[in-house]
């Protein structure tokens, strides 16, 4: 607690006249003139400890002057005959008052410099809980303000990382995952609760329908006389709140949809989205943005797919596997190299043999046996880095890796090595593991002559590395066999 | 450099699960204050695929989860459902049956309200079965249910009215189920009055169903939005419509 220096000066006055007042009791020396020592002095340093230099001084001087006024004062009103010889007390008081004075000004500036530093230790432990309350206030609100905002980031629907993953879903080489990527993305962005993809089949002439959500839609839709067909042949994108600037548009016709899009793969109209219901609170140009932009982002997949398809899928395929054969292989191996000469872009090529194919053939079925065939196909293709076909043997299947070269085709043998032996417990594996040899060749992308060298030249590099990798397979075996 | 100091070591470190564990931890001296600043600014849309398992649990787990949110995970869980990867199919089946008891019992203590006026009790009541319908009900028969129920409530108190919170859930209830000419019917005396900006978004939200644009210019024509009590995004919508 802090004591004013006006209480302190008061409270040292009264110690120092109660020593003028205690002198009072003895008649014959009311100053301590006699004594060994000065209580007087005594006193005062005792204040100044306490309370400092100044007080200790105001204590000597009270003192001082109770000793000297108080005998007078109660011998003229009466109180005692009390008598005191000045000339002794002073001279008995020199040398105490001297030390005393020092005392005094030692303790007291002990006591200050005491006091002080407490005072000063108060204080900034006063300001370091003033602080650290501030700190503690600012970090709460701070918790808040990011919970606020890991909320509304969380929350976000169409952020550019989560149209970045949607947009990543539709690479593919299958229509299908294409179209049900691209009517997801929509779906995702628009909150859709109807929507429909169809695509134009020019054999037809029809818009037939690719993929939907949503209530049950027409399966085939005329390009005359159904909106999905007037933005198809405008090639004009649909929204409700224009629907008064659309000529040649019936108006029954027109509330089938809130937005339509049409859809292309690469440069060629390709088919139409239609959003067919969607919240009242997300239909707004965001919105319509977004969608816009996933439109136009999945032409490139769309198109991918669609030459895919007419490449590869078009033709006739084997019954079990779904695979295309060997003329095939031949000719999109063909078209993969000339694509790439010249262009340091690299094409490989890799041969996978099921070594005992005859085995599963005989032990189970053939159809068993194409089926780890397709399986094996399913498992390379799952990250749709490569195009399967069979090749020359039953046993052997073939897959072009475009982009990748030889290094990538090493990884792409042992991650299907890897693959095909986790998935052995599969029924379409058997319960036995399967041993797959691989021959692999590269073509870096140089120039060329003829397409059909660097084709010929690829499989027989690759089926020499086949054979190698076989003879290894035999000699490990008939080691195994020999211990 | 500091902060890419923490990067490089960070797993030397105990790693928190969200900004504000970090702050916690960085308080104590646990964490440096990088950890902080790095968890903050990690945060990503739970929307984003693939569905970040620990992050979507977390937000399942906020005590104060609100209908917005709880709306979202919902979304994500149904979505994961139909993926074809069988143990986030079983988590997310989990999470929304965890989801749905809360909203279940939120309607039970709802019901259980003793305490205020009737017409709170019924609002209170009325929009906890219209939230559990939408959390619930992935199927229509059983948002349908919650949602008659929920306007069996809201009728009884505040079927004469015209306005207000309770009225407007009320029309919502109605839109829900698909009963657009019973919503308009009971919006009319509101909307003629001109004067609330709720029951005017709503009208206009009904015309959006009916795909009926003419009906919605009309809604809007003349109108002062900014004079109207509106949300900022519904004014928003509002005024692209009325542009």
């Amino acid at each position: 607690m802090r004591v004013s220096l006006a209480l302190r000066s008061t409270e040292a006055a009264v110690a120092g006249f109660a020593v003028g007042l205690l002198g009072l009791f003895d008649k014959g020396d009311p100053g301590f003139a006699s004594s060994n020592f000065m209580p007087q002095v005594l006193v005062a340093v005792a204040v100044a400890s306490f309370h400092g230099s100044a007080a200790g001084a105001v204590a000597i001087v009270a003192a001082a002057l109770g000793t000297a006024l108080l005998p007078s004062i109660a011998h003229l009103i009466g109180l005692s005959r009390v008598n005191i010889d000045y000339g002794a007390w002073f001279e008995a008081a020199r040398l105490p008052l001297a030390l005393g004075m020092a005392a005094i000004f030692v303790a007291g500036t002990i006591r200050d410099s005491y006091a002080k530093s407490v005072r000063n230790l108060l204080e900034r432990i006063r300001s370091l809980v003033r602080r650290e309350l501030h700190a503690r206030k600012t970090n709460e609100a701070l918790a808040e303000l990011v919970d606020e905002l890991h909320k509304r980031v969380a929350g976000q629907r169409d952020s550019v990382p989560a149209l970045y993953a949607r947009i990543r879903k539709m690479d593919s080489l299958d229509m299908a995952t294409v179209v049900k990527g691209l009517l997801d993305a929509a779906v995702a962005f628009s909150q859709a609760s109807s929507a429909l993809i169809y695509e134009f089949d020019p054999i037809s002439g029809q818009l037939l329908l690719a993929a939907t959500t949503g209530p049950d839609a027409e399966p085939v839709l005329p390009l005359e006389g159904s909106l999905e067909g007037w933005v198809f042949r405008g090639n004009t994108r649909f929204t409700l709140r224009s629907i008064d600037d659309y000529l040649g548009l019936s108006r029954t016709e027109a509330k089938k949809s809130v937005l339509a899009f049409p859809v292309k793969a690469g440069e060629l109209p390709w088919g139409v989205l239609n959003i067919r219901e969607m919240p009242f609170y997300r239909y707004n140009p965001n919105t319509e943005n977004d969608i816009a932009i996933i439109v136009d982002l999945a032409s490139a997949y769309l198109r991918k797919a669609v030459e895919f398809r007419e490449r590869v899928l078009s033709h006739p395929r084997n019954a079990v596997t779904g695979l295309p054969g060997y003329a095939d292989f031949l000719r999109v191996l063909g078209e993969e190299v000339a694509l790439r000469a010249g262009r340091l872009i690299s094409v490989s090529v890799v041969i996978a043999e099921i070594l005992g194919f005859r085995d599963i053939v005989f032990d189970r079925s053939g159809k068993d046996a194409f089926l780890s065939l397709k399986r094996l196909a399913e498992v390379a293709s799952a990250g749709d880095r490569c195009l399967a076909f069979h090749f020359r043997e039953d046993a052997q299947l073939v897959f072009i890796l475009p982009d990748i070269d030889r290094n990538g085709a090493s990884l792409f043998c042992l991650e299907l090595s890897e693959s095909a032996g986790k998935a052995a417990p599969d029924a379409a594996f058997g319960s036995e593991s399967v041993e797959i040899a691989f021959g692999l060749s590269s073509f870096a992308g140089g120039p060329i002559g003829q397409a059909e060298d660097v084709v010929g030249s690829l499989i027989g590099e690759a089926e020499h590395v086949l054979g190698l990798s076989k003879s290894v397979f035999a000699l490990h075996s008939r080691q195994g066999e020999g211990e | 450099m500091r902060g890419f100091h923490y990067i490089s070591s960070m797993r030397e470190f105990y790693s928190p699960r969200t900004p504000r564990a970090a702050l916690m931890a960085a308080e104590a001296n646990i964490l440096p204050i990088e950890a902080f600043a790095y968890k903050a600014a990690s945060v990503k849309p739970l929307f984003e695929e693939p569905y970040d398992l620990d992050d979507l649990e977390q937000f399942l787990a906020q005590p104060n989860l609100d209908f917005a949110g709880a709306m979202m995970l919902s979304e994500i869980f149904v979505a994961m459902t139909r993926a074809g990867d069988k143990e986030r199919a079983l988590f997310a089946a989990e999470s929304l049956t965890s989801l749905e008891d809360r909203w279940a019992r939120k309607v039970d203590e709802a019901r259980r309200h003793a305490a205020g006026e009737r017409a709170e009790r019924s609002f209170l009541l009325g929009r906890s079965l219209y939230e559990r319908a939408l959390v619930a009900g992935r199927t229509a028969a059983i948002r349908d249910h919650y949602l008659r129920e929920a306007l069996h409530f809201l009728d009884e108190v505040f079927g004469s009215g015209t306005a207000g919170p309770a009225f407007a859930l009320l029309i919502r209830c109605l839109v829900r189920l698909g009963e657009l000419d019973e919503a308009e019917a009971r919006l009319a005396p509101g909307l003629g009055r001109g004067d609330d900006g709720e029951v005017l978004a709503l009208a206009v939200e009904i015309a959006y169903l009916r795909k009926d644009v003419h009906r919605i210019a009309e809604l809007l024509h003349g109108k002062d939005l900014d004079g109207l009590a509106l949300d900022e995004g519904v004014r928003g919508i509002l005024s692209f419509w009325q542009a």
